[in-house]
């Protein structure tokens, strides 16, 4: 596992970067498109909010990965 | 009438995406130039100790291995992020039924993404490691050369197969790939003298091989197809900015040693 520390943090940085640029994406949908824009691709508020919830999971899940693979380095 | 001008038509419209993909692979080749020559001659970088192994001049391979395998890695974990949300995407909508065909699609595409970056990582791991492969050093390059290639047209012709994209777009693809493979492999010799300091024409025309199939191995890896995408709906400079200043981050931290020690170890 230690062989691989490095790429896991390498990984888990660009979870973040990606999951961040999702979100911040779907608010900035959600803030400029109407109810009946949004029924026009299959989406309306609540599926706009139930995305950002996933992708706030992933951003935590990333988040802890990368906070331990941090503090297992820093304990050698 | 109507055909002569729909050919005239068809003619120049062939003739702007080559156009434009060579406008494209140069302005790709001035930045990697611009950055072969920063890092290579420029006293700043060694006096803020950039790089640790200028006076090791065997160490391009493991430069390039190093570079590629991180590139690999973050474009593994960029597909598997995709996937992902294909799954969020397609469970959260509003009438799932629908579209089961989109989402197989979209799976299958990304599944031989990864597919195709698992064989480059091995094929990275094979051949750019010094003294695991027992060819000459020229053929070695050559061979990584052509694979690279050949997994680059394998890929843009499942996209088309799919129907992710269209032919004409991946045929421009093509064109810009070829290109630049074109321009690198024009230029190999003096890129390769940057690199690696070298009268022997032997390690130069190896180098400048190496040095095409890696960027070759990284537009495959980051789909900087996005670059010539940009002028399918009008030429944007933000995007155009946007995408160098990712390669010259990307590429600065393959190069910056103090980066990769605390990221990587």
């Amino acid at each position: 596992m230690k062989k691989y520390n490095g790429y896991i943090k390498l990984a888990t940085i660009t979870f973040l970067i990606l999951a961040l640029k999702e979100i911040e994406q779907l608010y900035f949908t959600g803030q400029q498109m109407s109810e009946f824009d949004l029924q026009h691709f299959n989406m309306n508020f609540e599926v706009i909010v139930n995305r950002i919830y996933a992708q706030i999971a992933i951003l935590l899940i990333a988040l802890i990965v990368l906070i331990l693979s941090f503090r297992k380095s820093y304990a050698k | 009438m109507l055909n002569k001008t729909a050919l005239k038509i068809g003619f120049l419209m062939i003739l702007f995406s080559i156009l434009s993909s060579i406008i494209l692979s140069v302005s790709i080749i001035i930045v990697l130039l611009c950055l072969a020559y920063l890092i290579n001659n420029t006293k700043i970088v060694d006096k803020l100790g950039l790089i640790s192994n200028t006076e090791e001049s065997e160490d391009i391979d493991m430069l390039f291995f190093k570079g590629l395998k991180s590139f690999l890695i973050i474009k593994l974990t960029i597909t598997i992020y995709q996937v992902i949300n294909t799954l969020i995407i397609h469970f959260t909508k509003l009438n799932i039924s629908d579209e089961n065909e989109t989402l197989e699609k979209y799976i299958s595409y990304h599944f031989m993404d990864i597919v195709i970056t698992i064989i480059a990582y091995f094929i990275v791991v094979k051949l750019y490691e010094n003294g695991k492969v027992k060819f000459t050093n020229k053929l070695v390059s050559a061979i990584s050369f052509i694979i690279a290639f050949y997994l680059l047209s394998f890929k843009i012709s499942y996209l088309v197969i799919l129907k992710v994209v269209e032919a004409t777009y991946a045929t421009q693809l093509l064109i810009y790939y070829f290109g630049l493979v074109a321009i690198l492999l024009f230029l190999s010799n003096k890129i390769s003298v940057w690199f690696n300091n070298s009268n022997d024409n032997e390690t130069q025309l190896s180098t400048g091989i190496k040095l095409t199939a890696a960027a070759l191995f990284v537009c495959l890896i980051f789909d900087f197809e996005m670059f010539s995408f940009m002028l399918y709906d009008g030429f944007n400079m933000f995007d155009f900015f946007y995408y160098t200043i990712i390669l010259i981050a990307l590429a600065s931290f393959v190069f910056n040693k103090k980066l990769a020690i605390i990221i990587l170890k």
